[in-house]
Parts: structure tokens; sequence; C-alpha cells
């Protein structure tokens, strides 16, 4: 298990301060850039020091403000969002460089999982960048880790890899039991990987939770943000709805949700759908999937928010942070 | 308007490699060998001696320096790298002086040597001191830029593997900066085989070639000295070259 308590500064603006546990299963970091997730992880790796606080493992202290375990004690396999292979061996060197035993049957299911057997022997330089970084994360697991680190490995993927590999990645995961740390900016990524996530921002760790609950229930307006809800409707005093373009649905459907009407100001294209600007009768605007191309300005129209959060106004958070003691 | 560039290139091409065409076509080697020679062969032992332990010094306490200026940040570490580069800047003659000033029989830590029965003034040991001077920044520098383009993501990895930070160098970061190195390896052997302001101060004898190469000049004339030159680039240009080729093959190879 890992416990972590504790603040990095690190000549950081602001500090990171963190509270988590990982048992088994996959957490995810998430946040914008510059929150702290990479500093976070990078201290669980071994490879900044701490301010306060201390990182467990098994019970077993790893690191404190005083000693540290250094890195390549730890087994705690870390691949960053470069694939950082080795350019002067090959690919089957590179996925050996960390493996107890080299003749064993895990490598041979690592290699076969990431579909990388047909690289074996060329250089990294010959490779594209989604076949890098399959191979630095065979490498990571052929190492035989107790804890594998993920610092946005799948960023530089295109969509149709990033969900081959992921999905691939997870069911191993699973397999092996082993435990995961995934920094990530795109919910969808956390969505679509962890079983649990830590939404992290100016350093801290903010609300906690399944991606599920976390994204039906933000805690404060800045997590709604963070999670892409992106309009924010009054509903009554004090309190406001997040409204999230993937979550509105044309017409009256009560069941779901909270039902309005509204005019339609602008229809335009999204990510190769079409998307409607709505302005609410009961005030505020909010984007809608349109079914085509053929919106009319000035069109009344009725939508659904499924299911909306409801939040304080004024950005007052649910939750107090909890400053590590 | 084309042909310019490439006039000029022939023009600094020409400069630069004529002195060693008539070097190469210099005929009188049989003549004068049989005056420099008894001066040649000590002076060319001397010369290998002396430049095979300061190029081990260097090898060992430049990459070592040119690791901790590469990785460590800091204001102390930015300070050091801008005053190490004075030493670069000084001319031989100065330098020469200057080691006399610390290691001469009057000198800072020359007293100390004398006590313990050293000498370094006109000893293989001074010819050392005074090669190692010359060349170490050229390495050290080199050595620096070529552990900087080794990216640190790298040795962090390989220590996320299991590789402790020793482990980590040589399996590494080493193989990597190797074409850095050797360049910086193959300036400073030139810079220390050639030595001869700061040594010709500090350790007239025994007489390295460049020092051999003075003598010659002023008590035999141009041809004598022509003919020990002709020596010092037989015995100075095959390493560096071997290098160079080494790197060309590499860079080649890598792209296979």
């Amino acid at each position: 298990m890992l416990t972590v308590s504790c603040e990095i500064h690190a000549g950081r603006p602001f500090p990171v301060r963190a509270k988590l546990q990982l048992d088994e299963g996959m957490l995810c970091l998430f946040g914008q850039s510059g929150a702290g997730k990479s500093t976070l992880l990078s201290a669980i790796a071994g490879f900044l020091p701490l301010h306060a606080g201390e990182i467990r493992w098994s019970g077993r202290v790893l690191a404190d403000n005083r000693r540290q375990t250094p890195p390549w004690r730890r087994r705690f396999s870390y691949v960053e969002q470069q694939a950082n292979l080795f350019d002067h061996l090959t690919v089957r060197q590179n996925i050996l460089y960390g493996a107890p035993d080299r003749r064993s049957g895990a490598v041979k299911d690592v290699v076969e999982m990431l579909d990388v057997a047909d690289h074996l022997d060329k250089r990294p330089s010959a490779l594209s960048g989604g076949q890098r970084q399959r191979v630095a994360l065979a490498r990571a697991l052929a190492a035989d880790p107790v804890l594998l680190l993920l610092d946005e490995p799948f960023s530089a993927l295109d969509v149709a890899a990033r969900e081959q590999i992921m999905d691939a990645l997870r069911g191993f995961l699973r397999k092996r039991r082993l435990p995961t740390v995934l920094v990530s900016h795109q919910f969808t990524d956390v969505q679509r990987f962890g079983d649990e996530v830590a939404v992290m921002d100016t350093g801290a760790v903010v609300q906690t939770g399944t991606p599920t609950d976390v994204f039906a229930r933000p805690a404060t307006r800045r997590v709604a943000e963070l999670l892409g809800y992106r309009h924010f409707v009054p509903a009554a005093e004090g309190v406001e709805l997040a409204v999230h373009p993937d979550r509105v649905v044309l017409g009256e459907f009560a069941e779901l949700g909270r039902v309005y009407g509204g005019r339609v100001e602008r229809v335009f294209p999204f990510e190769g759908r079409m998307r409607a600007f709505v302005r609410l009768d009961g005030g505020g605007v909010i984007e809608a999937a349109w079914r085509d191309a053929n919106g009319v300005a000035g069109q009344s129209v009725r939508v659904t928010l499924i299911d909306p959060p409801r939040l304080p106004c004024f950005g007052s958070s649910l939750l107090p942070h909890h400053p590590i003691n | 308007m084309r042909a310019i560039p490439i006039l000029l290139t022939a023009l600094v091409g020409g400069f630069l490699l004529l002195p060693v065409a008539v070097l190469a076509t210099h005929t009188s080697i049989a003549f004068h060998g049989q005056n420099a020679v008894p001066d040649a062969w000590p002076s060319l032992v001397a010369s290998l001696e002396a430049t095979a332990w300061s190029m081990a010094v260097i090898l060992l306490l430049g990459t070592v320096a040119g690791y901790m200026l590469a990785r460590r940040a800091g204001v102390l570490w930015r300070a050091l790298e801008f005053l190490l580069l004075i030493p670069l800047l000084l001319p031989p003659l100065v330098i020469g002086l200057l080691l006399m000033s610390v290691y001469g029989p009057y000198g800072l830590l020359g007293q100390w040597l004398s006590a313990l029965r050293l000498s370094a003034t006109n000893t293989l040991l001074a010819v050392v001191l005074a090669q190692i001077y010359e060349a170490m920044p050229y390495y050290l520098f080199a050595a620096q830029g070529a552990f900087s383009q080794v990216d640190a993501g790298l040795e962090r990895t390989s220590q996320s593997l299991g590789r402790p930070p020793l482990q980590t160098f040589f399996r590494v970061t080493l193989p990597l900066s190797l074409p850095g190195l050797s360049a910086g390896f193959a300036m400073a052997f030139a810079r220390s085989i050639g030595a001869f302001g700061a040594v010709i101060v500090i350790a007239y004898y025994p007489h390295t070639l460049p020092v051999a190469a003075w003598i010659a000049l002023e008590e035999q004339g141009l041809p004598a000295a022509l003919t020990l030159a002709a020596l010092f680039l037989l015995a100075a240009l095959p390493l560096p070259l071997i290098l160079l080729l080494w790197r060309r093959l590499r860079h080649a190879d890598r792209f296979v």
C-alpha cells in the first residue's frame, strides 16, 4: 500500500501538499498543467525531496524530510511523457534493461500485450512516437515493479492508439494486480483508466473519489471547471447548476434532469459534431449538442440538463482543504 | 555570385593546408635527419610519455568535472564555470610563468614538492603539469557540452529501473556522450602534445618535440626544424584522425 502525506517545495511558486492512499488498482492524478501532479509523482518516485510529511510503502517509510530511499531501491517503474528510450540500445535491450529475469515469461507477456515483438531488433530512432511509448511501457513492466508511475504517457499518441494501449494496459495491470498512479490532464483518460481520481489544483488535492462520482458531483465550481463544466446557471438563492456540454440534450426529458426553454444564438462545428449556444429563458447561455448544421438563430428550443451538479455560488468550497499536520 | 562562397572556402583551405603540403613535400629529411635524429627520438619518447600521463589525468578529472558542470545548477556552479574559462584564454607563455610561480622551487607548492624530493621544474612532472594546464579546459568544456546533450530524463529512467547512479553513468550517460567526449579528447590531445609556450618556461628539459623543434630551428635552421615538425605530425595526427573517423562511422551507423 502506498501512503502519501507530504509537502513538496522543489523551487515551485507554490508548494504541493497531498494526502493519498493506494492499495491496489489505478489512481489518477488529474488537473491542469502546473497543478503539481508531476511534482507529486516525481516525489513518489524518489526524485524530489520532501519538505514535510512522509511517503510510505507497505508501512515502511520511504521518504521524509530528513532521509530518502533512493529511486533505484524502490522498485517503482516511472514512465514519463517522453519515452526516454536509450537510443544506443536496441528495443530488446531497452526492454530488458531493468528486467530481473530476462528469460521470464512475464517479459514475453509484456512484449505481446504491447505489440512490440516485431520491433525488437530495431533502434528506437526507427520507431514512431506511438511505438516508442509502447516500448517505454514494456520496459517499465518488464522490470517487475511493485508500483507503476505513469506521467502522461499517452499524451503524444493519437486517439485510436491511446485508447488501444490504455485498454490493453488496464487489463494487464488488473491481471497482475499492479498498483498504478497515472498523471493526466485529460479526464477522458481518467474515466477510461482510473479506479480512483485525485483532482489537483494549485498544489492541493481538492477532491478524491471514483471518476464517475467526481464527475457527477464536483465539490466546487473550480473542480467543475477543471472537469469541463463550462456554464453555471442560477438555480436558487446561493446555488447554481454546473452544465457540461456533453450532458445537455435537446428536448424535454424531465426524468433525466432539469428542463429549460431557450433560444438558439449560434450553431457551430465542434470536433466533427455540431453544437449550439442556447440562451436560456431564465438567464445564462449554455452549449448543447445540435442535431445538424441547420440551426436558425432565434429558434425556440427546449433543453434538458442531465442531473446537473448543484454548487454554491461564488466559488465557495463544499469541502475544506486538509493541511498536512 | 554563387562562386564567391566556394572561392572563400578554397581560400581558407589553401591558407590552412599549404604549410602542411610544404612540410609533406619537404625533401631534406634524409640530409638533416642524420643531425636531427639524435634529438628526435628522445624528444618523441618524452612527448608521448608526458602526453600519456597528462591525458590520463585530463580524462579522469575532466570527465568528472565536466559532468558536474553539466548537471549541477546554482550560482556557485555557474561562477565556477565562468572562472574556468580564464585558463583557456591565457597565452601559453603566461601560463608557464604562472605555473613557475606556483610550482617553481620558490613557489607556493614548489617548496612542498621540494620537501618531498620532487621537482616541478625541468622534469617530466613539469611537462605533464604544463600540458594538463593548457589542455584541460578544452576537454572539460567539451565534456560539459557532451553531458548536457544527454537528457537527464534518461538517467531518471535508468535509476527508476533499478540502476544506481554509477551504473547509470557507465551504461547510459557515457555511451550517449561519447561523440562529444571523443571530440574533446582529440582537441585536448592535440593541445597537450603540442604544448610549447608553457613547457619551455617550466620544463626546458626533458626536450619535448615542440621544444626540440625550437632548439633545432635556433641551432640548425629551418630544414632541421621541419624534420622534427614532420615527426611531430606523425606522432600527433593519428589519434585525432582515428577518433574523427570513428565519430563519422558511428553517426552513419545510427541511421542504418
